[in-house]
């Protein structure tokens, strides 16, 4: 098992490496980012100065050395906009993001689960219809037309919650069940038919026959097993929550990590672009690893290698 | 395992728990402090403090002032961008203030002479305090444009660079000479930028240290920044000058428009910045209003003269764009006619009040095109990008069915922020491009930026005549002399039509009726002018 995860790590690394290959090159063939930093009346000489200064004048194979051999000491630059050390910025954002995406996923697991497995053993009836409909809508609905709703029935006329903003735990609800609404949807239909595939086991028909009761038949046989699929899609989903919250994060003005990554993307402020990707990607290798470990461990049949 | 009931009944607890966690009362606007009562007015100032009404109503009030961006930097001199520098002005002193005429009013510089073309003699007002101790002085102001002289900050804080600034001399303890390497005509408008900072403070800390904890003289104290949530300031209760009105002033960070609408209808702010001229009739509630601003930003369709639209090349054509476009329908239909039309590419008061205006003249554009040989039109492109100043795509597409109508075959090209810079700094422009330009009265730089081979000169303009007239006026110490020059400059390149000259850019404010508060047609924000009705 240790072999295993450390040889993952491994390769996480090699992963990560490139994808930071990735975004320095793909975000320097973008444009210049000098214009959109220096003032309007900033004469040419200045404009040079401040080019030569980022290291932005130097051949783009230079760049990327000087890149490389500053992350190998942890050192992921200076925002070209803020002056401050893009560790520091992205760390500091990351708090937020992270209350909002655990929030909005607890919401998604308490909702979905029992809702899923409710849906199967409902199954073809209305009640099937009704949480499978729901749970398409959740899925299929544009999160920030479903944020500004939220924030119209509820803040604005009902006046039960804030609009935006972050700092009390009423300013959580909302941006939380909006950004919970899609994974709740996949997460409902997905439980339902982990449930209705395991309800359909021979096992299940050999537990029944030895006389269990319909509950214990369920939850120690049924429900264990068809949460093993349904757990490591959530842990695949954390990373998107985690890496995608931006729509929520702008329409709720949630200070969070997307916010972010979008503004330094159309600033060209490509450190803390860089510096957010890169994040990123740690984060997806990690999940994805938890993920698969959390797999052998509820499910004795796979091995991993 | 937890039994299939024992789970339902976990969500119903958890979801009621969820519930009435969320009853609590929604988040308002910061509660007053509740600190010690400050200290009263220590009388170190020589003269005796100006009483205004303001400083007898002085209340515990706040005003919260949402924006859609975070402010970059905190640094003096680094600040940049309307958000930075209106805070950095707040809590910092001005050498001048600009007043809504363009003209700088004297502030920390109590009075200035030149000397000579290259000599600047500036008194230095007494009894100004920094926060910490330090009196504002002659060093003080030559140490804060020399540190603005560090590569770091040399490209933000303006006016060393600007006026080429060779040296500050100080002649005694409140009077210092600015000595330039050329005439420096801009001299006066550029101490409107220049706020002057504490040198122990700056001097004997890292850049580090002291970027996000600004600290300086004026009416305002930074309090905190909570990176993309909120900037807090305080008022300066030892400040020299009038007290403002609000104890307290919240800059809150709200990207989205409609939530900036919703907070301020929902009396949770008290104005919301950067609203679009569709969305403003929301910003009037019985709470607060929508207040309209004829701003400085002069927005036009630039006409490339190096792309490969040789059509554009002929000044006969430029005039013609200028007879095509209808400007009083756009701003009436399009802008609710909250704006005016250029009457020259310098802003009031400077302007040739003599230019002919370019009326709309359908039958004259199609004459001049016919005239320089473009009877049938020619086709051409529009670039400009989607959102940028508002009512981007439907501006560019109108301006596209006029010219249409007059033969010329235009389509719209809608670019990305970044390509479309690049375009506009690599001068490649493909025919006319959508844009605003130096929202500012200095006829020095507005005219600049027409100057053959000017960084700014997107367009590529270049009459040697104009050009020959600028040099002349960057040398003439007489302002009147100046003057004249500039509006001979304007006939010049009025007629030479590199631009479709177009309006005034627009800007809305929602504001909520509790407060008093007219915002700048400049975009600065000055807060210490606001006061509670």
């Amino acid at each position: 098992m240790v072999t295993y995860i450390l040889r993952r790590l491994f390769q996480g690394f090699f992963t990560f490496l490139g994808v930071s290959a990735l975004v320095f090159f793909m975000g320097r063939a973008t444009g210049d980012p000098i214009r959109l930093m220096v003032p309007e009346t900033a004469t040419k000489e200045q404009r040079e100065e401040v080019r030569k200064r980022l290291g932005l004048d130097q051949p783009i194979l230079i760049q990327y050395g000087v890149f490389l051999g500053n992350l190998a000491r942890g050192d992921l630059g200076r925002s070209y906009l803020q002056r401050d050390e893009v560790s520091k910025l992205v760390l500091s954002r990351m708090p937020a993001t992270l209350e909002l995406a655990l929030f909005s996923m607890l919401i998604g697991i308490i909702v979905s689960i029992p809702l899923g497995i409710f849906v199967a053993l409902k199954r073809n009836t209305a009640w099937d219809l009704l949480g499978s409909t729901l749970a398409l809508l959740g899925q299929a609905t544009p999160n920030f037309w479903l944020g500004m709703v939220l924030i119209i029935v509820f803040a604005v006329e009902l006046k039960w919650l804030p609009i935006s903003g972050r700092g009390t735990f009423a300013q959580l609800v909302l941006p939380a069940v909006t950004l919970a609404m899609a994974s709740l949807g996949y997460f409902t239909r997905l439980m339902r038919s982990s449930m209705l595939d395991v309800l359909s086991q021979d096992y299940m028909r050999t537990a029944r026959s030895k006389g269990a009761t319909e509950s214990l038949v369920l939850t120690r046989h049924g429900l264990k097993n068809a949460l093993i699929p349904v757990i490591t899609m959530m842990g695949m989903q954390f990373g998107n929550v985690l890496t995608g919250a931006f729509i929520i994060e702008t329409v709720f003005a949630w200070p969070g990590i997307g916010r972010l990554g979008v503004n330094s993307l159309f600033e060209r402020d490509f450190p803390v672009i860089q510096g957010v990707i890169i994040l990123s990607s740690v984060v997806f290798v990690i999940s994805n690893l938890i993920v698969d470990v959390l797999y052998s461990v509820l499910d004795p049949r796979i091995r991993l290698e | 395992m937890l039994k299939h009931s024992l789970y339902l009944i976990t969500v119903l607890i958890v979801a009621l728990g969820m519930l009435l966690a969320s009853c609590a009362p929604a988040a308002t606007k910061v509660p007053p402090a509740t600190e010690a009562p400050t200290e009263p007015q220590a009388p170190a100032a020589t003269e005796a403090p100006v009483i205004t009404e303001a400083s007898a109503a002085m209340e515990d009030a706040t005003l919260i002032y949402a924006v859609p961006a975070d402010a970059r930097s905190l640094d003096p001199s680094r600040a940049a961008g309307r958000l930075d520098v209106s805070i950095i002005y707040s809590i910092c002193d001005l050498m001048a203030i600009r007043d809504t005429n363009g003209v700088s009013q004297p502030h920390v510089a109590e009075s200035w002479t030149r000397l000579d073309p290259l000599t600047w003699e500036i008194k230095i007002r007494k009894g100004i305090t920094f926060t910490n101790g330090e009196p504002l002085n002659a060093e003080a102001v030559k140490f804060t444009m020399e540190r603005a002289r560090i590569p770091e900050f040399n490209d933000n804080y303006q006016l060393p660079a600007q006026t080429k600034l060779k040296e500050v001399k100080i002649i005694d303890d409140y009077t210092v000479h600015f000595i330039t390497e050329e005439p420096a005509n801009t001299m006066e408008f550029w101490f409107a930028e220049s706020p002057i900072i504490p040198p122990k403070y700056y001097g004997e800390n890292s850049i580090d240290a002291v970027a996000e904890k600004p600290l300086c003289s004026g009416p305002y104290k930074f309090v905190e920044w909570v990176k993309d949530d909120h900037i807090t300031l305080e008022r300066n209760e030892d400040y020299w000058g009038p007290k403002p009105a609000f104890k307290r002033i919240i800059f809150r960070v709200i990207p989205e428009e409609s939530a900036r609408i919703n907070e301020l209808r929902a009396g949770n702010i008290d104005v919301a910045s950067a609203l679009t001229l569709d969305q403003a009739p929301q910003a009037n509630s019985d709470v607060s209003i929508a207040k309209y601003v004829v701003g400085l930003r002069k927005m036009h369709l630039g006409i490339s003269q190096t792309s490969t639209n040789e059509a554009l090349r002929d000044k006969r054509v430029r005039q013609a764009l200028n007879y095509a476009i209808d400007k009083e329908a756009i701003v009436n239909d399009l802008l609710g006619g909250k704006t005016t039309i250029l009457k020259s590419y310098v802003n009031p008061p400077n302007n040739n009040p003599n230019l002919k205006p370019y009326t709309y003249d359908p039958e004259k554009a199609k004459a001049l095109l016919a005239e320089a040989g473009y009877p049938n039109g020619f086709d051409v492109v529009i670039q400009g990008r989607a959102s940028a100043y508002g009512f981007d795509k439907e501006i560019m597409t109108a301006a596209a069915e006029y010219l249409k109508a007059v033969g010329i075959n235009a389509t719209v090209e809608v670019m990305e922020n970044g390509v479309y810079l690049d375009a506009l700094d690599q001068k490649k422009l493909a025919g006319l491009n959508w844009h605003g330009w130096a929202a500012l009265i200095n006829p020095i730089v507005e005219n600049l930026i027409l100057t053959c081979g000017h960084v700014d000169n997107a367009v590529d303009y270049c009459n040697p005549e104009f050009d020959k007239l600028y040099n002349q006026m960057l040398s003439e110490s007489d302002p009147a002399k100046r003057q004249e020059l500039n509006f001979q400059m304007q006939e010049i390149a009025w007629d030479d039509a590199p631009w479709v000259f177009l309006w005034h850019l627009p800007m809305v404010y929602g504001i909520s009726k509790d407060i008093d508060y007219e915002p700048r047609p400049d975009g600065y924000i000055f807060l210490w002018e606001a006061r509670p009705k």
